[in-house]
């Protein structure tokens, strides 16, 4: 039955051509019979569309489709893909199959996410041959949700039988025929040409007429083509489509083909002639696809098929067609371009892409990618992946795999290693690609080779660090104390900063390099002196400038035999400058090694921060060689003072009580031998003393005051005050004054000793001043400040004149007359003092008259 | 006063003068009978001590100044203290300096009370009054 398989009915479908032996007018009805019953059940069911599909080798075409009105599903490449969807799936299930909405139906959506969703219902049967092989499909068309009732899928069952009914007669004739056509040419093979001949005329020209009607439904030409002999050929039958061809008429070419080949395209003549040779030779089926150039329609593409048979007197008969492929042409060179712009654009792209094939075969690759894979082949498309990378990784072939199933890797940041062991970092992708019909077609890789980038964030993190080692270095060094601790730091920091295997900070002493300090894996020359002229300390001194020393051995100004004995390999060595170099730092490594320019920078600004240091504990020390003079100097003033007030106070008072001692002796046990006026002289020598020794009092208690410790001690004002006013309620009591405390309840930190002469002398000031009042009143208030605390002694007093308001708190002044006011003068200047040495302020408001108000300012927080 | 204080003496240590007699008038104003022997200097004060080991009567009190020459007050005052035998005689520092630093070593030192020297004569009699308080209360029977 392989003929079957030969039947070709075109997609246009009102006809088709043949089978060998198949005649046409068979295959002719049925398609008009199969276009009837379709149109009719479309139309029933009240559908837009009705379809028979045809499944061929490769793909399934479009038998029949119904005239039914507003039938458009014919244009979209969406809806064929759809139906060839619906259609396959029936095939392949080889049932019913109701779509009722696909919009509704998840399966359908998601796997076929390009659908036109115009073609939302579907209603189909499978058609098979006689003997059960595939036929195709019959089916209907909805543009909107139907749920097909039982009636039109009966009807469409009906369609069915009746199609596969036709097939089974179509076959049943095909096999007659044939086998009639096998008995004629055994038996009068010799008369056939004859036979034919004999022919009634009558016949003939019926079925000429059938087969030209037959033609005129086929787009291109029907043709028979024959080749004679001596080479002449001739088109002995041409339907009219000859003329859309060739623009020749079949009667210009029954005798003589030459007008044809007129036609045919210069460049591709030599071809058609020998393809038509050849199918003669071989008696294959002629094939050919070739140009023409036609007065009309200028160039045009065409595609010929025939099957050639073998005549007694030597003759080639061709039947065949030929149909006009230019549109295919076109789009098929569209095509191509369009692949070439996707080689260039790939060829040219900036990064590595390469795109594969489903068996992981080179289609396309960007010359980047043949650098940074460092591929010396230059072509290898076409070549499999593993065969340019044989030693591809496992972990790659995964990837592959798992990209062939559709999923999509990437990494930011990958090591790739090389053969020869070096390795770069990359960025990759590795991604599916897919095919019209959805299925993945290959994979793409995109790779980027970061390793420059990466080497740069490597590098800036490591200056980052370095930095900050430099940043915290100069910021302790800016602290350091002694010159221990900058050795130590120093030698430290140096060799963190650009990561020797050891460092050293030397000394210039005279003519000498001392080396003061060293951090190494290995101990150096620490405590050591050399030479300057035998040490490449001395020379970076002298020379004012740093060195680097990649090899010290083969160095002139390296003394060999004191390196002998060390790990050293290579050096660095920066000065230490404070106006002129007084040291240096030294790095190095085990290791030959060559510093960077930066390196060198940060280690010279270590070294810039290190003289900075040093010159700093020199002042340092200089201040405080003078600050421990001065302290002395201080000192001895105040042991001079020390001595000096307590001879005042011993020396001085022993005459004063002399002098009242003596004084009182003479009024007690002389008094009878006194008159009246020397009496009064006595008495007057007697205060007078007595003055002087309060005078001598309070002038040591202010000289005290200075010397005095301070004492911070938490207390509670109030009781505090309470306390002080307490030991003057006597002499209040006794002046008939009144005294009135405002204090809140608070706690407060001062000096008891400051606050307490303070106050004292305050009351006793407010007493001394309002003895003559009236009705005297004292008031002591407070006030909290967010700095201090505030307390003030308020009297109605005399007053003063606002005037003297500094003058007062001075030592020895006085704005009374003494027989007014007794005093000496110095107990404002002591809450002055006092108030001094807490960190605090005393002062004073007042009226004449109207009395004053001294002030206290202790401040809150003083660490005194 | 009990009969025995009666014949003990005072020991004033004074090199002023002046001093020295105004002491022994106020303490004499105070109607005391026991004698007074005088000591014009730290050195001379110490002679005492033998004199005490020879069996002359111990002083019911030592009135001590401070500031005087060749050995000072608190340096007799040391001596005094650690002599096992009349570490017990009362001391009572009778000085001019109220420096917290005197005052605070003196009873460091083991004195038994400190008075500072009043400039007022009549205050100088209080002082006195004091002293004869004192030893009369430091010498109750119960003390003894």
């Amino acid at each position: 039955m392989e003929n079957r398989q030969t039947i070709s009915i075109r997609e246009s479908g009102q006809t088709v051509k043949i089978g060998s032996g198949l005649k046409p007018e068979n295959v002719s009805s049925l398609i008009h019979k199969w276009q009837y019953l379709i149109d009719v059940t479309a139309k029933n069911a009240d559908v837009p569309s009705g379809y028979l599909l045809k499944l061929n080798e490769n793909s399934i075409e479009v038998l029949v489709k119904s005239n039914s009105e507003g039938n458009s599903y014919e244009a979209s490449e969406d809806a064929k893909l759809i139906y060839r969807l619906y259609s396959e799936t029936v095939i392949g299930t080889q049932k019913q199959l109701l779509v009722p909405d696909i919009t509704k139906n998840k399966v359908w959506k998601e796997n076929y996410p390009d659908v036109n969703i115009n073609m939302i219902s579907y209603l189909g049967l499978p058609i098979n041959w006689p003997d059960g092989k595939v036929f195709g499909t019959v089916c209907l068309l909805d543009k909107k949700e139907n749920s097909y009732n039982q009636n039109y899928i009966d009807l469409l069952n009906l369609v069915k039988i009746q199609i596969e009914t036709d097939l089974q007669l179509l076959i049943a004739n095909m096999e007659l025929t044939e086998q009639s056509k096998e008995l004629k040419q055994t038996e009068k093979s010799e008369f056939r040409d004859i036979s034919e001949q004999k022919k009634p005329a009558e016949e003939q020209t019926k079925s000429l007429t059938l087969l030209n009607n037959l033609a005129t439904q086929v787009p291109g030409v029907v043709y028979q083509y024959r080749l004679y002999p001596d080479g002449r050929s001739a088109f002995p039958y041409s339907s009219p489509g000859m003329w859309d061809i060739y623009e020749v008429t079949p009667e210009e070419v029954q005798e003589d083909a030459s007008l044809v080949f007129t036609r045919i395209h210069p460049d591709d003549y030599d071809y058609i002639v020998e393809t038509i040779t050849e199918s003669a030779k071989n008696q294959t089926i002629y094939e050919s696809e070739f140009r023409v150039i036609l007065p009309k329609q200028g160039l045009r593409w065409r595609r010929s098929n025939a099957k050639p048979e073998l005549l007694e007197d030597g003759s080639t008969l061709w039947h065949g067609i030929i149909i006009d492929i230019t549109d295919r042409k076109k789009s098929e060179e569209a095509l191509s371009h369009s692949h070439e712009l996707m080689k260039y654009i790939i060829d040219h792209n900036q990064s590595s892409v390469a795109v594969l094939d489903k068996s992981l075969k080179y289609l396309f690759i960007s010359q980047r990618y043949l650098r940074d894979y460092r591929v010396k082949e230059k072509n290898i498309i076409g070549k499999h992946h593993y065969e340019v990378f044989p030693d591809t990784p496992e972990k790659w072939k995964k990837v592959h795999q798992k990209a062939l199933k559709g999923k999509a890797l990437r990494a930011d940041e990958d090591v790739f290693y090389r053969k020869d062991g070096t390795f770069d970092w990359t960025r990759w992708e590795c991604r599916p690609w897919y095919e019209a019909d959805g299925s993945i077609g290959g994979i793409i890789l995109y790779l980027e080779v970061i390793s420059e980038q990466k080497r740069k964030e490597e590098e800036i993190k490591k200056l980052n660090e370095r930095l900050e080692i430099l940043i915290d270095s100069v910021q302790r060094l800016a602290t350091a104390q002694s010159l221990e601790a900058v050795q130590e730091m120093v030698t430290q920091s140096a060799r963190k900063l650009i990561g020797a295997d050891g460092a050293t900070l030397i000394f210039r002493e005279n003519n000498n390099c001392f080396y003061a300090d060293e951090d190494a894996i290995q101990p150096l020359w620490k405590g050591n002196k050399f030479h300057m002229h035998s040490c490449i300390s001395g020379w970076v001194m002298q020379n004012k400038k740093s060195v680097v020393i990649e090899d010290v051995f083969a160095d002139e100004r390296i003394p060999k035999d004191i390196y002998n004995h060390t790990f050293i390999k290579s050096l660095a060595m920066v000065p230490v400058t404070i106006l002129e170099p007084i040291g240096a730092i030294g790095n190095y490594w085990k290791e030959k090694y060559k510093p960077t320019e930066t390196e060198l920078q940060l280690l010279q600004t270590l070294a810039d921060a290190t003289a900075r240091a040093i010159e700093n504990i020199n002042l340092y020390a200089e201040l405080e060689e003078r600050v421990k003079q001065r302290t002395e100097q201080l000192q001895t003033v105040n042991k001079e003072l020390e001595t000096f007030t307590y001879s005042v106070s011993h020396d001085l008072k022993a005459p004063l009580r002399g002098i009242v001692g003596y004084s009182k002796l003479l009024l007690d046990d002389y008094s009878d031998s006194l008159n009246e006026e020397a009496a009064h002289f006595i008495k007057t020598i007697r205060s007078s003393t007595l003055q002087m020794n309060q005078l001598i009092d309070d002038l040591l208690s202010y000289s005290r005051l200075e010397r005095r410790q301070m004492k911070q001690e938490p207390i509670v004002l109030k009781n505090y005050v309470q306390s002080i006013v307490s030991s003057y309620q006597e002499e209040l009591d006794n002046k008939g004054m009144k005294m009135e405390i405002k204090i809140p309840s608070v706690k407060i930190i001062t000096d008891l000793t400051g606050l307490s002469i303070a106050l004292r002398n305050y009351i006793e000031n407010a007493i001394k001043f309002s003895d003559e009042q009236k009705s005297p009143l004292i008031k002591i208030g407070y006030e909290e400040n967010p700095e201090s605390w505030l307390i003030h002694v308020k009297d109605n007093g005399v007053g003063f004149d606002m005037k003297y308001h500094d003058r007062i708190f001075e030592i020895f002044q006085r704005l009374h007359l003494p027989e007014d006011f007794p005093g000496t003068g110095i107990g404002l200047a002591m809450v002055t003092k006092a108030l001094q040495r807490m960190g605090g302020k005393a002062w004073a408001e007042s009226t004449p008259g109207e009395g004053s108000t001294f002030f206290i300012e202790i401040p809150k927080n003083k660490s005194i | 006063m009990t009969e025995t204080h009666c014949n003990q003496p005072i020991l004033l240590v004074e090199d002023n003068p002046v001093d020295l007699d105004l002491t022994i008038r106020a303490l004499k104003s105070q109607k005391l009978d026991n004698p007074i022997l005088t000591a014009r200097d730290g050195e001379e004060a110490l002679t005492f001590i033998e004199k005490w080991e020879n069996g002359e009567p111990l002083p019911v009190v030592i009135l001590l100044d401070l500031k005087m020459p060749k050995l000072n007050g608190l340096e007799v005052l040391k001596v005094l203290k650690k002599h096992p035998q009349f570490k017990t005689i009362p001391v009572v520092v009778l000085t001019t300096s109220s420096e917290s630093s005197d005052v605070r070593e003196a009873y460091q030192l083991g004195a038994n009370s400190y008075i500072v020297k009043p400039v007022d004569f009549e205050k100088f009699l209080e002082v006195a009054k004091q002293i004869d308080l004192y030893w009369r209360v430091l010498n109750r029977p119960d003390n003894v």
